[in-house]
């Protein structure tokens, strides 16, 4: 009989789906599996999720240094030293189905060594892809055409405004808490941000409009173990530790697309009789057209910028090909402009 | 008592430290520390005026504003030591510095030991990190739109912690220097 | 041992540090890395500390401490302090107490430029203490009255204990703001209920001659006068205020602009130098620093109690005693107050809000209402000995040696006294706090 001690960790609070479900699906269903190999194996979890150990600044080097063992890593925060995990940042408009995506981006980080090797490097194992439900605007007017944006200060947390490019609208840093005094008090007239996370902070109180644009889903990091700790599991224990982080990410997935459906006609139903009352309508198709072949080459820019440090290119070219593999539709061909 | 106190503004600062080569540089620092103070509040002015007036934000400034907070802390962290503001409940050990001076003087060379103890392993666990930051080209910031290196931040916190480790250092020596002689004159002041 | 046995020793050995007289960011940082150590590993222990000291304050958020100091400074040496006591002065002295009714009011309206207690108390120890010990209140009351009326300046907004708690409970901080002003306005006319009562009840208690002395000397304000003195500290909310709610900055950005309205109105009325300026600056750095140095300590030991598990015990703890909200609410105020009588505002917040935000929550509880309430029990210990914040402000600001730290202690106690009755207030109506701020 043997005894682990792991200690999983998050910066974020159990309320969002990659992290809830490291403590209802990942702990169980580890323990369940070690105690079926019947060789005495059993872990100690001690769980600290909600920035108790660290903050969203830190998550890589916190589990890489060991001091969480298991932890969500945020990894578009991380693009110094994950330069390459930013590939779907800059394809937007590639798929709205975050299941496709996380499939991919688990498959990917295998597949090409250039990835793996990132999360190897900063001391990590990586165990399942997390990612967010597809990304609209909610603003405090309509939004029908693409033209309407040009002058807008919208709110959108750093990368993501890379996305307005283009559109002449003005990125205004911010986050899920502030949106709603930043919106209500004029300092920006909007956000993109994804539905999720608008139903729990109200938002749609003060930008009634949803204009479903359906920018994408978004890849933004992942499950991972410190590498020395992995390295100190049995072989048996480590098989089931990745087995089931693919397993995380694959129920994540539907429970991003559920909770996604769910908020959306939530946000309807709440917001129905308010002042303003919320008004849910998508983008008409030559305009969301319009925004994603306006937008500057970004996935261009990026394979330029990122040519030194490992096959960029290919990893978008590869990227694509496999969401398309799996029925998506990008609305911009980014693979054929490199 | 440190955050609480407050200075006659009006004149210059009595002198709360003695001079010494040492004590330049830490004072030199603290006014570095002062200057990126005044140059946040004109950065996040500038952005709000630059926002607002022509729609056009400064790129950068929560991630400057950010890593500003940390370096503003540790440029001033050994000055604010050496002047005697950091904070501490005065309640036990003054009272009983003034009554029993050889064993009060020795307990605070104690508290300065463990002082240099925690900015010793402050600086310790940063070196690494300026390491890292320097060797691989380490930035914040988002690319394509604003990027700044991270290892200016890293050494500042590593060159802080270790002078404010010299000065708990020489704060402990001081104390128990003057606690033998308290000893030599029988004890009482 | 077991972890959870450790953090409770871990607990006792800070406190005990801390009476003692060792710098309450060590007492944090050595109790931490040895519970940390004998946990998991020294080299562990020593990331731990390198970690907190690298991230936990690198946020824009954080920004504010620094600022909001500066621009105290600034009101401070423009004088802008002064000329808001004098129209409040001018204004209620036809009344008993009048000049600690000013007091009070000068508070109030200072508080809606400054997010940061420390800044009244300096401001209003130099302006109103000889003023009112000049026309005969005892000592002890004009102290008093300086001390208690300061912790409006964290109360009504702008505030730096309700962004603090805006960001750990993820509460939108301009709902925070507006939270406050209801309970920040009802408590400063409870202040002057008090002040109003000590006159006419027991004289004695206020005036150094058992009496108001005769009102002998002649006024020389009018309302003219009275009108260009209350200008600029008008100018300056409307700067403050004004811009925040009508969109034009943030309210991190607020310190900012507030502090660029204060060094613009220092140097219109001349009473800036360089050598001022520099004094200023300094000055700023030392207050700021041993805040935000506390607060890399404090997140480094709230990081170490989560290791131990004992957030979660104490949780479940609470939960398995079957305390139900009030029994729960009132538990927790308390804890809050007696941790106030030793250790600094922020820190408490940084303590004890992840251990019972879960439970608040679970409880249904509005965390708004809850904020405010935490605000409110958390300023008390500003006022409270051994370590209040307010009162060591006011004597170092006053330094004059025949009024001693006991003798403010004492005045503050009777508005200690009326903070506490404000709570129970707010407690029982939670729409004073919510009202506004969740309309
Ligand atoms: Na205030
Ligand atoms: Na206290």
């Amino acid at each position: 009989a043997q005894t682990f001690k792991l200690t999983i960790a998050s910066s974020h609070p159990t309320s969002l789906p990659w992290v809830g479900l490291m403590s209802t699906l990942f702990v169980p269903e580890v323990n369940k599996r070690v105690e079926a190999l019947g060789k005495g194996y059993k872990i100690e979890w001690k769980e600290a999720y909600g920035g108790q150990l660290y903050k969203m600044n830190a998550t890589l080097t916190s589990v890489g240094q060991g001091i969480a063992d298991i932890g969500w890593v945020f990894a578009n925060l991380e693009a110094a030293k994950m330069p390459l995990t930013q590939y779907a940042t800059v394809t937007p408009f590639a798929t709205g189905d975050v299941r496709t995506l996380l499939q991919v981006a688990n498959e990917l980080n295998e597949k090409i060594p250039a990835l793996k090797a990132e999360w190897d490097r900063n001391n990590l194992v990586f165990l399942g892809a997390s990612g967010v439900d597809t990304y609209h605007l909610f603003t405090k007017s309509p939004i029908s055409t693409y033209a309407d944006l040009n002058g807008k200060k919208i709110s959108a947390p750093g990368a993501l405004g890379l996305w307005l490019k283009g559109s002449g609208a003005v990125p205004v840093d911010g986050s899920l808490t502030s949106y709603y005094t930043d919106i209500q008090t004029g300092v920006s007239e909007g956000t993109i941000s994804i539905a999720t996370g608008i139903l729990p902070s109200k938002v749609y109180e003060v930008a009634p409009y949803v204009t479903t644009v359906d920018i994408g889903a978004l890849y933004n990091g992942g499950m991972a173990i410190n590498k020395d700790t992995f390295n100190g599991l049995p072989p048996e224990v480590q098989k089931i530790i990745k087995d089931v982080g693919l397993e995380y990410s694959r129920v994540l997935g539907d429970t991003l697309m559920q909770r996604y459906e769910a908020a959306l006609k939530a946000i309807g139903e709440q917001g129905a009789k308010q002042a303003v009352p919320v008004k849910i309508a998508p983008m008409a198709p030559g305009e969301r057209e319009k925004w994603a072949k306006t937008m500057p080459n970004i996935a261009g820019d990026w394979v330029k910028a990122n040519a030194s440090r490992g096959p960029a290119a290919q990893i978008v070219k590869t990227y694509l090909e496999e969401l398309r593999k799996r029925g998506a539709k990008p609305l911009r061909d980014w693979d054929k402009e490199l | 008592m440190s955050y609480e106190a407050n200075t006659n503004l009006e004149e210059a600062p009595v002198p709360t430290a003695p001079s010494s080569p040492f004590g330049h540089v830490v004072d030199a620092l603290n006014g570095l520390g002062s200057i990126v103070i005044a140059l946040v509040m004109v950065l996040m002015c500038a952005d709000v005026f630059m926002r607002n007036a022509f729609n056009h934000p400064l790129d950068g400034v929560a991630e400057m504003v950010a890593a500003s907070i940390i370096v503003i802390v540790f440029l001033q962290l050994p000055a604010t030591l050496r002047h005697g503001r950091m904070s501490r409940a005065d309640l036990f050990i003054d009272p009983f510095v003034a009554r029993r001076p050889k064993a009060g003087k020795r307990l605070r060379a104690v508290f300065s030991l463990a002082g240099v103890f925690a900015s010793g392993v402050i600086a310790y666990a940063t070196w690494p990190l300026f390491q890292r930051a320097w060797a691989n080209n380490e930035f914040f910031g988002v690319e394509g739109v604003f990027t700044f290196p991270t290892w200016p931040m890293r050494i500042v916190v590593f060159v802080g912690a270790a002078l404010a480790a010299l000065q708990y250092a020489l704060l402990a020596w001081q104390d128990w220097r003057e606690s033998a002689a308290a000893e030599a004159k029988g004890g009482r002041p | 041992m077991s972890d959870l046995v450790l953090g409770f020793l871990a607990i006792g050995g800070m406190l005990a540090l801390i009476i003692l007289g060792m710098h309450i960011g060590v007492a944090l940082v050595v109790s931490s890395f040895v519970t940390v150590w004998l946990m998991r590993s020294p080299e562990i222990a020593a990331r731990f500390v390198g970690a907190a000291a690298n991230d936990a304050i690198r946020d824009y958020l954080f920004g504010v401490v620094p600022l909001f100091v500066l621009m105290g400074m600034f009101v401070s040496v423009s004088g802008v302090g002064r000329d808001t006591f004098d129209v409040f002065q001018w204004l209620l002295r036809k009344l008993r107490g009048g000049l600690g009714l000013a007091t009070v009011g000068a508070n109030a309206v200072f508080a809606a430029i400054t997010g940061i207690s420390i800044a009244s108390a300096s401001v209003f120890t130099k302006v109103a203490v000889p003023e009112m010990m000049r026309h005969g209140y005892t000592p002890r009351f004009s102290v008093g009255v300086v001390a208690g009326s300061s912790i409006l300046g964290m109360l009504i907004p702008p505030s730096l204990l309700m962004i603090i708690y805006g960001v750990i409970a993820e509460e939108s901080i301009g709902r925070m703001f507006l939270a406050g002003v209801l309970p920040g306005l009802l408590l400063a006319l409870l202040f002057c209920g008090l002040i109003v009562g000590m006159a006419y009840l027991r004289p004695a208690s206020i005036y150094s001659a058992g009496a108001p002395a005769p009102a002998a000397e002649q006024d020389t304000e009018t309302l003219h006068s009275a009108a260009v003195k209350f200008l600029p500290i008008l100018l300056l909310i409307v700067l403050v205020l004004g811009g925040l709610y009508s969109g034009f900055f943030t309210p991190t950005e607020a310190g900012a602009v507030g502090a660029a309205g204060a060094f613009v109105i220092a140097i219109a009325r001349r009473r800036l130098t360089w050598r001022k300026l520099w004094n200023v600056l300094t000055e700023t750095g030392y207050v700021s620093v041993s805040v935000l140095f506390l607060i890399v300590a404090a997140s480094l030991y709230s990081r170490m109690l989560a290791l131990t598990g004992m957030p979660a015990a104490i949780t479940t703890g609470i939960t398995d005693m079957g305390l139900g909200p009030w029994g729960f609410l009132a538990a927790y105020l308390l804890i809050v107050i007696a941790l106030g009588c030793i250790i600094d505002s922020v820190s408490i917040m940084l303590i004890m809000l992840p251990i019972v935000l879960p439970i608040a929550t679970s409880f249904g509880m509005d965390l708004i209402w809850f904020g405010v309430l935490t605000v409110l029990a958390v300023e008390i210990g500003l006022l409270t000995p051994p370590f209040g914040v307010s009162v060591y402000t006011v004597k170092s600001a006053l330094n004059n040696p025949a009024i001693s730290i006991k003798d403010i202690f004492a005045g503050a106690f009777p508005f200690v006294l009326v903070m506490v009755l404000s709570l129970v207030i707010l407690a029982i109506f939670p729409s004073l706090s919510t009202w506004l701020a969740r309309m």
